[in-house]
């Protein structure tokens, strides 16, 4: 499988948090290919089951599928629409952006208006409105309070196998964990590996509070995305250049002894990878999981992404290859 | 091409101001067979004729857009391109955008840090155009190099949209669609007209294609056909008695509100009517406005009832102009 379709086809499926269904859908495809169980629990989380040799352990390897964006808010006399945020959004990327609406019967396209004048302050999400080109009744017949938006994006291919879409955060994680679990399932793993794909990570790392308490692992290896350095943002801390491989965490978000056997194998099988420090919480699903049902050890692996919650994030596909075999040696080696 | 598709063509076209050859190529090929002559001037400018009546009537449009030129490479964690706007270009819309850099077109982004990387305070604040750059995924000052030369011109990455019924959506649409109506008016015939349309290069630059001679010579009257960012859209096309301090000829505008015009008292940008009327020796000028939104982004709004409005104003005014002459009516 190459890792440029299966992120084109992630990316292209939707889900804002709390409306997973169509990336979970794409993502269910893919698993159960490779799994001999897929199902969804309560929360929309897929899962997919790989029977090990043994069954000794239960290992869920985890990444979050949902992507921020937008709802609707308000329908206004022109046909225009309020909006708000779903997860973190920069409010200075939004004046002119096109977007897709996504209405019961059909996918909308929308654009949002872009104040004409030179301001000393950047407009607030409250103040933009999205152009529809429907008139009020036409918009109000095809559109309801509370129906989701997207940016509008494709996949693009840029130079270095740097790729540019929306939603990479996290179909970049999940990518990696389809091709760890392709690798996993062909070489018969001795514990049983659970391969979850988790919602609502955006909205308080909900969907993975109880993917882990539905699967209750021993182990937990969690794949997100990490900041990856920009022209604006390389004297931050805790920023990656592209292509330096997976990032591992070591801090309290994560398991000390495991972390560190996972850098050890990573050096083992000359992985590419990056370490990153985090004093306190991670921002990841790494952080619930460990608390969930009666603790669980996680350890957690990165992927840098430029642009992060943008339409425009950037990543490069030798680090999701990188990711997705540390990974696989870490469901041995753990 | 059916006027709309070819406006959609035209929109997914580049040509920013400077190099305007792509657009001028696709254009030149629509309208050489309806044409008595096609000359391209020293400009770039298209000067395109059509009729031997006895009025000479001039129709000018700009075809350029706004975009971007390659100031340099800054290396660091991989390498950016520098950029400085061509044309007016709004700092606020370009954040989170796609370009194509160079006769290549290599793909590239122009974005901000991660929202989770800045403080509060620095979000209050808009970026300015110096503080962006073009990201291209180059790995090394090298790489960026061999990509891409200074001096290169960027555009925004076309992607046109429709929105509902009657919006379309692209960068430059605006512009691209006062050329697609000069097409069709040239696919028309008019007895008794001399029918002269001009598609000018920078317009963005300052209306610079339209200060050079345009066949101005024994001109009855010039209509610039342009776009105005404060109109509404979907009410028609709107005729301004003054652009910026250019008063336009206010019997000329009469008779564009005559055939279905808008009035409005003044639209705040400066036109070409100013330029045009000294080169024709004093020839009364107006100007036509086709209403857009999100003005000098990637993502203009225009919408199909006011192109076809401007288009049917146009249509008619030179036809009367050709009955006029028909009838022995005053030059």
């Amino acid at each position: 499988m190459e890792i440029k379709n299966i992120l084109e086809d992630l990316t292209n499926a939707r889900g804002v948090s709390g409306g997973e269904r169509g990336a979970a859908e794409a993502a269910a495809k893919y698993l159960s290919e490779i799994c001999e169980e897929t199902s969804v629990d309560k929360m929309g989380s897929v899962i997919g089951k790989i029977k090990g040799r043994s069954g000794k352990r239960r290992i869920m390897l985890e990444a979050h599928i949902d992507q921020v964006g937008f709802l609707v808010t308000e329908i206004d006399e022109n046909g225009c629409l309020s909006f708000g945020a779903v997860g973190g959004i920069d409010k200075r990327i939004l004046p002119g952006l096109r977007v897709r609406i996504l209405a019961e019967k059909s996918v909308l396209s929308g654009v949002i208006l872009s104040p004409q004048k030179v301001q000393d302050k950047t407009p607030d999400i409250k103040d933009l409105k999205i152009f529809t080109g429907l008139d009020e009744k036409q918009a109000k017949e095809q559109i309801r309070l509370g129906d989701l938006i997207v940016y509008d994006y494709e996949l693009t291919e840029l130079l270095s196998d740097n790729l540019c879409s929306g939603a990479m955060d996290n179909r970049a994680g999940m990518t990696a964990l389809i091709l760890a679990a392709e690798k996993i399932s062909k070489n018969r793993p001795e514990d049983d590996i659970y391969i979850v794909f988790s919602t609502q990570e955006e909205l308080g790392l909900r969907g993975a509070y109880t993917a882990a308490h539905v699967v209750d692992p021993d182990l937990a290896i969690v794949v997100d995305v990490t900041h990856g350095a920009t022209e604006d943002s390389k004297d931050s801390p805790a920023v990656f250049e592209l292509g330096c491989g997976a990032v591992v965490l070591r801090g309290p978000s994560v398991d000390y002894e495991k972390s560190l056997r996972l850098i050890k194998a990573a050096e083992k099988y000359n992985i590419p990878h990056e370490i990153e420090v985090a004093g306190g919480a991670s921002g990841t699903t790494a952080w619930a999981i460990q608390t969930a049902g009666s603790g669980v050890p996680a350890v957690l692996i990165s992927i840098p992404l430029r642009y992060m919650h943008t339409n425009v994030e950037v990543l490069n596909t030798n680090d999701i290859a990188a990711a997705a075999e540390l990974v696989y040696r870490g469901t041995e080696v753990l | 091409m059916e006027l709309f598709d070819f406006i959609k063509t035209l929109s997914e076209t580049n040509g920013v101001s400077g190099l305007e050859a792509p657009v001028r190529e696709l254009i030149v090929s629509e309208i050489r067979q309806y044409c008595d002559s096609v000359k391209i001037d020293k400009a770039g400018n298209i000067i395109a004729q059509k009729g031997s009546g006895e009025k000479k009537i001039l129709v000018v449009c700009g075809m350029d857009e706004p975009g971007f030129i390659i100031s340099g490479v800054k290396s660091g964690c991989g390498a950016f391109l520098s950029f400085e706007p061509v044309g007016r270009i709004e700092a606020a819309s370009v954040i989170s955008e796609s370009v194509v850099v160079g006769e290549n077109h290599i793909p590239g982004v122009i974005s901000l840090k991660a929202v989770h990387l800045s403080k509060s305070e620095e979000r209050e604040k808009p970026a300015g155009l110096s503080e962006l750059y073009i990201d291209i995924g180059a790995g090394s000052e090298k790489e960026a190099e061999q990509a891409v030369m200074t001096g290169d011109y960027a555009a925004f990455k076309s992607r046109y949209r429709e929105l509902g019924e009657n919006a379309v959506c692209n960068k430059a649409i605006g512009l691209r669609a006062c050329c697609g109506v000069l097409a069709e008016l040239l696919k028309q015939e008019f007895g008794g007209v001399s029918l002269i349309c001009a598609f000018t290069v920078q317009r963005q630059t300052g209306g610079r294609g339209a200060r050079v001679d345009l066949e101005h010579e024994g001109l009855s009257a010039a209509v610039v056909l342009d776009t105005d960012h404060t109109q509404e859209l979907g009410k028609g096309a709107v005729a301004p008695f003054m652009s910026g301090e250019t008063a336009a000829d206010r019997e000329l505008v009469s008779r564009l509100l005559s055939f279905g015009a808008r009035p409005s008292a003044q639209k705040k940008d400066e036109s070409e009517i100013s330029s045009i009327s000294i080169k024709g020796g004093g020839v009364s000028a107006a100007e036509l406005d086709i209403p857009v939104k999100n003005s000098g982004t990637a993502s203009e709004i225009a919408d199909k009832r006011d192109v076809r409005a401007a288009y049917e104003i146009l249509f008619k005014f030179i036809k009367s102009a050709g009955e006029q002459a028909a009838a022995g009516g005053e030059k």
